[in-house]
This record gives structure tokens, C-alpha cells and sequence, in this order.
């Protein structure tokens, strides 16, 4: 019985030591009389012997206690403490086998951000992306087929973080040595991840040739300087992780009264989130950058600013060039024109006196050619203007109705010249477009200029105005000489007209439908035309209304100035 | 009736010369011509304009300037001015006018309605 009680039980060092301390001795009578009895030893050597024997018996039971497996903790108490561990180290959750949370540790909950509550009885898909929803059922079948899966992780916390996981998931197996349910060991990477993205992200900006800025929103202290940066700076990263952008204006900029309130108030908008980004020029005595500046609220880790740094001085200095170029040749080309078409002018106005038929008809000729000059010159800087992205438009709602008849009137008299007229169509309504009121009179006076000059002798051009859902299309159409095939593609380039005895003989520099097609597309709208020879040509423009134009031809590119 | 009083400011001495016929033959105007701010400075004061003609893109004062110097002398500062230029965006006329100008004329001029173009803007301010 008693044995029965003591069968199983672990017995402590402590208790093992005592029972060898009460046994031995209670023994040692024993084995003494029973040596006497058995052997001839002699009284005297029987004292000595006991002793001795008595030393051996402790000798053996403490070597025997001490060899025993159970020495150190017991099984019990390893397992107490292994538990411990992991408990403190790992992330553990257990499913059954549909995925219903049956137990999460501390841990666990630590780091996704629930309470318990909230997570026992829940399907663990509710802690993962569902990007992975098919990487998690394949996991979960394998496990259950009672195999043990190892992968890496994404899970979802509470407030919607990620959170990386390296993570083990092994089958919980029952008495019966049925699969009934998970457990998974994870261990949160998430730091290390983003350690080594942030890593391959820094070693980019270095290759840069824009400076890189990044530093605390709060402190602003510096977190990183991109190679470029620091070289501008003059600093290496042990001396910018110890300054401020004060720091920065006061001593490289030589602003000595930098406050970091002035940085605040210019990065407002970025900080009350009105806008994700701001851009503003900055400009000393060396150089002209333009500067960049972001907010960044990472998951992980506390605000900062991010700020690019490109300089511009070059770009700068060439637009400066081309904007001089182009005022300068201008004024060159210009005022020589003025005194020739201006001496001309007066001549024949008879200011000078009276003229004889040939000198009439020598000078008509002068005039009418400087005339000419003035347009070419004017055509060839509008283009370049609009190249360069100088052109500004104006642009406002305009009444096309009048402007269509405001230029019907003022080519009329041209036109009667050629016994051409023009008919309006659609211009009994008021039709209202979004565009440049004065370049959209140059279009049309091209147009028409060129329907009254290709058209046949008492011939009509027909002008229509028509009103669309989101844009207005104005459309010249003429019955005269039409345009051939082969020459339709390049109607719209420079210096090209259908047939260059046209050019000597109806006059015009050849530069019209570029600019117009120019002047056309960069409000934001289209032109297209259709032909057939002997028949007739008719050309249309469409303009987006009030509200729809984009003004982003990157072809041409622009400043617009809206009204 | 008095002639209107002219100072016209042009660096181009051809220009000067049409410019002169249009505006005393055809305009009846009577004009004083100076080839720069400089010299008009120092003779607007005889002359005693009714209007000034600048040119605007002159080497040592562009017109501007010459405006603004020459409102600053006694009994100037409400003289009508007019700008010549060869530069012309709507923008740039603005601007223009913006200081101090009741007109812009661009180049090249015509010399034949120079003079009722000035009567005009006159007529208006």
C-alpha cells in the first residue's frame, strides 16, 4: 500500500538525501551482526569494519542520488519553465480545425492590439490581409493533414498596421492521435523588415543627384542626409544626426535669424494635410533649386519631413536665354520692318507727293511684300513662343457667336476681293466657349482667309457653330481646289501648302494651320479636317467648355494664365 | 486752334523720320524728337508737351524709365504718355499701361493712322 503511494512520484533531492540518512544508519546494526555471525572477525577489527561499511553505504547512495536522471529540475518544473519562455519570446495562437481561435498568449495580444475577448471564438482570418487568404487555406490544410508549416506571415493588427511574422504552425494532435486543431509559433520580423527595406531605400537616394533630406517632424533634427546632402552640408552622419534644420539655415545658409517657426509656417499646409506635397523655389547667391517637401507618417516610428533639393540654375539660365533670344529677335526683326513698310506707306499715300504709274506699281509691290515680312515674322515667333511654352493664354468664357461673326466681318472685304462669301450657320443662338478670345479671332481669320482663297470664283464658305454636350465646334468649309491625298498628312507642318505655285499666287507664309493647330490644341482642344480634290475642304476645331480644359499638351507645354 | 504738342523719344532715327511725317503732315501735330531719355530730359522743359511718345526698348533708358523721369519735373506729372513697342502679349500691354501709359502702339506702326490712333486714345483718357 504504502509502496503504491510512493510508486510514481517524484521524489525532491532533499527528500532522497533524508532517506538515505535514516536508512543507512538503521541499517548498519543490521549488517553488523549479520557479518559477526557469518565470519570470524574479531571484536576489536569489528568497529573499524562497520565504520568502514557505513562510509561505503553513504559513498553509494550519495553517487547513486547524485547520477540519477532526476537530478536538476524536474520534469514538471523544466516544462514550467520552458512554457516561461516561449510565453515571453513567441507569439502563440491555437485554432481548432476550422480556424476558431481556442487560446492566444499575452504576447499575442501585445502585439496585434486585441484583448482576448475579442479574439477567442473568432476565425483567425480576421487577423490576416486578405491578399492571403489563399496562402493561409493551403497552410491550414497542410497542417491538418499533419504536416508542420513555416513561412513568413503578414497579419493585420488591431489599428490596421502590418505586422511581419516569421511563423511555424504545427498540428495539435488529440489522445487518439487525431488532428484536431493548430498551433502557431510566430515571431514578430517587422522591425527587421522594415530595417532592410529602409536599407535598400537609403542606398538609392544616395545614388541621387537631387539632395535628400529627411528630419523629425516635431524636433527637426536630422534622420538622414543623402550623399549629395551631406556633401552640400559639409557634414558626415555622426554631425547631421546631432543638428536641426535651424541649424542648417543658421550656419550653412547664413540666416541668423532662422526660427523654426518659419519653417513651420511655410510647411502649414503639408501639416494640416491640405496638400501632400509643396514645392517653392529657393534662391542665393550660387544657385537655384527648386525644392520639394513631403510629410511622412510612417506605421512605425515618428513623423518626419522629407525635402528634394534639385538645382535648376542651369534650366533657369537656358529659359532665360530663349526668353531673351526671343524678345530680342523681335525687337531686331521688327523695327527695320517698321521703317520699310512705314516710308512705303507714306509714299503711297501720296504724303511725299505724286507718284507716276510705274513708280506706283514698283512701290505697291514693296509695301505689299514688307507686309508680308511683318507676317512671317509674327508667325514664326508665335511659334517659337508657344515651342519655348511662353505663349500665355488667356483664357475665359467668350461669346463665340460673336467672335464667329466678328471675324466673318472682318475677312469680308478680303474675300469680296475674290468674289467669295461667306454664310453663317448656327449663329442665331448665343453659344458661350472657354478659351482665348484673341487667339481663337487668329484661328478663325486663318481659316477663313484660307476657305476665301482656295475657293472658286463666286464661291460660298460656309461657317458653322454648333454646341455640344462638353465642347463647341466651329467648322469652315469651302467648295474650291481641295487638297490632294498625298499632301493631307502634312497640311498641318511648317512651311508646306499643297502645291507651292499656291504660295506665289494667293500669297500667305505657309506657317497658318501649324499655328493654328498650335493655338488650337493648346486650349485644351482639337482640329481635323476632311477633303477631296475639285470638291472642296472643310476644316473644324473643337474647344472644350467652361470648366474641361486641361491644359497639358506635352508636346508643346505652357503657361496658361486663367483669368 | 493750337497744334497738339508732341515729345516723341526714339533711338531709330529712320523710324524718326516717318514717324515725323506722319505726325505733322498727316497729324498736324507739332513734334520735338529726341533720340534718347537723356537728351529729352534735358529739352522737354522749352518745349512744353501735350503728350509723350515713347519708344520703349532703348539702349541707355527704356521707356519706362524716361516716363518716370520726366514726371518728375515741374508741371509733367499728369502728361499723357503712350508706349511704341514691338512687344505685344495682352499681358505685357496690361502691363504697360499699368505704368502710367492711356495707350500702347505696337511696331510696326502704321504711319497713315498713327495720328487719329493718338487722337483717339487722347480722346478717351
Amino acid at each position: 500500500m504504502i509502496a503504491e503511494k510512493f510508486k510514481g512520484k517524484e521524489f525532491s533531492i532533499g527528500f532522497r538525501y533524508a532517506l538515505a540518512l535514516i536508512i543507512v544508519p538503521l541499517a548498519s546494526p543490521v549488517v553488523v551482526s549479520f557479518i559477526q555471525k557469518t565470519t570470524a572477525i574479531s571484536t576489536t577489527l569489528l568497529g573499524p569494519v562497520s565504520i568502514l561499511l557505513l562510509t561505503l553505504a553513504y559513498a553509494w547512495c550519495i553517487w547513486a542520488i547524485r547520477n540519477s536522471p532526476q537530478f536538476g529540475p524536474s520534469e514538471e518544473e523544466k516544462t514550467a519553465y520552458q512554457i516561461k519562455a516561449l510565453n515571453n519570446h513567441s507569439i502563440i495562437c491555437m485554432t481548432d480545425e476550422h480556424g476558431t481561435i481556442t487560446y492566444v498568449n499575452d504576447k499575442f495580444l501585445k502585439t496585434t492590439g486585441y484583448s482576448r475577448d475579442e479574439l477567442l471564438r473568432q476565425n483567425l482570418t480576421k487577423l490576416l490581409p486578405r491578399s492571403i487568404a489563399a496562402q493561409y487555406d493551403f497552410a491550414r490544410q497542410f497542417v491538418l493533414e499533419g504536416n508542420t508549416w513555416s513561412g513568413e506571415v503578414r497579419m493585420r493588427g488591431k489599428d490596421g498596421t502590418s505586422i511581419w511574422t516569421h511563423t511555424t504552425v504545427a498540428p495539435q494532435i488529440d489522445k487518439r492521435g487525431k488532428v484536431n486543431g493548430t498551433i502557431a509559433i510566430q515571431t514578430d520580423t517587422t522591425q527587421s523588415k522594415i530595417a532592410a527595406s529602409e536599407k535598400t531605400m537609403r542606398e538609392s537616394l544616395h545614388l541621387l543627384n537631387d539632395e535628400v533630406y529627411m528630419f523629425e517632424a516635431d524636433t527637426l533634427r536630422y534622420i538622414y542626409l543623402n550623399q549629395a546632402a551631406m556633401e552640400r552640408c559639409g557634414w558626415d552622419e555622426a554631425t547631421y544626426r546631432k543638428k536641426t534644420l535651424v541649424d542648417k539655415r543658421r550656419e550653412l545658409n547664413k540666416d541668423e535669424n532662422f526660427e523654426s517657426s518659419d519653417f513651420y509656417d511655410r510647411a502649414r499646409p503639408l501639416i494640416n494635410g491640405e496638400v501632400q506635397e509643396i514645392e517653392f523655389i529657393l534662391e542665393d547667391d550660387f544657385q537655384v533649386s527648386e525644392v520639394k517637401l513631403q510629410l511622412i507618417h510612417p506605421q512605425n516610428g515618428p513623423s518626419h519631413f522629407i525635402s528634394i533639393r534639385r538645382d535648376i540654375s542651369e534650366r533657369r539660365a537656358f529659359e532665360q536665354t530663349k526668353n531673351d533670344f526671343i524678345s530680342t529677335v523681335s525687337h531686331e526683326l521688327r523695327t527695320p520692318v517698321t521703317s520699310i513698310k512705314g516710308a512705303l506707306g507714306l509714299i503711297l499715300s501720296g504724303a511725299t507727293g505724286e507718284l507716276n504709274g510705274k513708280t506706283q506699281k514698283m512701290l505697291d509691290i514693296a509695301y505689299r511684300n514688307s507686309d508680308r515680312l511683318t507676317l512671317i515674322i509674327n508667325d514664326i515667333l508665335d511659334l517659337e513662343k508657344i515651342a519655348a511654352g511662353q505663349m500665355e493664354f488667356n483664357l475665359e468664357s467668350v461669346n463665340l457667336t460673336e467672335l464667329v461673326m466678328d471675324a466673318i466681318a472682318a475677312n469680308k472685304s478680303y474675300a469680296a476681293r475674290l468674289n467669295v462669301s461667306f454664310v453663317g450657320v448656327g449663329l442665331g443662338q448665343t453659344t458661350v466657349g472657354y478659351c482665348d478670345c484673341d487667339r481663337v479671332f487668329q484661328i478663325m481669320n486663318n481659316l477663313l482667309s484660307n476657305a476665301a482663297k482656295f475657293s472658286k470664283k463666286n464661291g460660298e464658305v460656309i461657317v458653322t457653330l454648333s454646341n455640344m454636350d462638353d465642347r463647341v465646334c466651329i467648322s469652315v468649309e469651302d467648295f474650291g481646289k481641295g487638297i490632294p491625298e498625298d499632301a493631307k498628312s502634312s497640311i498641318f507642318d511648317r512651311f508646306t501648302q499643297a502645291d507651292s505655285s499656291d504660295r506665289r499666287e494667293k500669297g500667305g507664309t505657309g506657317l497658318g494651320l501649324s499655328i493654328v493647330k498650335a493655338l488650337v490644341e493648346s486650349q485644351g482642344g482639337s482640329i481635323y479636317f476632311t477633303s477631296e480634290v475639285d470638291k472642296g475642304s472643310k476644316f473644324s476645331f473643337e474647344l472644350p467648355k467652361a470648366g474641361k480644359t486641361t491644359i497639358n499638351n506635352p508636346t508643346v507645354g505652357l503657361m496658361v494664365a486663367a483669368e | 486752334m493750337t497744334k497738339l504738342r508732341i515729345l516723341h523719344v526714339e533711338d531709330d532715327l529712320d523710324i524718326q523720320e516717318i514717324a515725323k511725317l506722319s505726325l505733322e503732315t498727316i497729324g498736324g501735330f507739332e513734334v520735338l524728337q529726341c533720340a534718347s531719355g537723356k537728351q529729352a530730359l534735358s529739352e522737354v522743359l522749352d518745349f512744353a508737351p501735350d503728350l509723350f511718345l515713347l519708344d520703349m526698348m532703348m539702349p541707355e533708358m527704356s521707356g519706362d524709365v524716361v516716363l518716370q523721369n520726366l514726371r518728375k519735373l515741374p508741371g509733367l506729372q499728369d502728361t499723357p504718355a503712350i508706349f511704341m513697342t514691338a512687344r505685344a502679349q495682352r499681358n505685357e500691354i496690361v502691363d504697360l499701361k499699368a505704368l502710367g501709359a492711356i495707350e500702347v502702339i505696337l511696331k510696326p506702326f502704321d504711319p497713315i493712322t498713327l495720328p487719329d490712333q493718338i487722337k483717339t486714345a487722347l480722346s478717351i483718357s
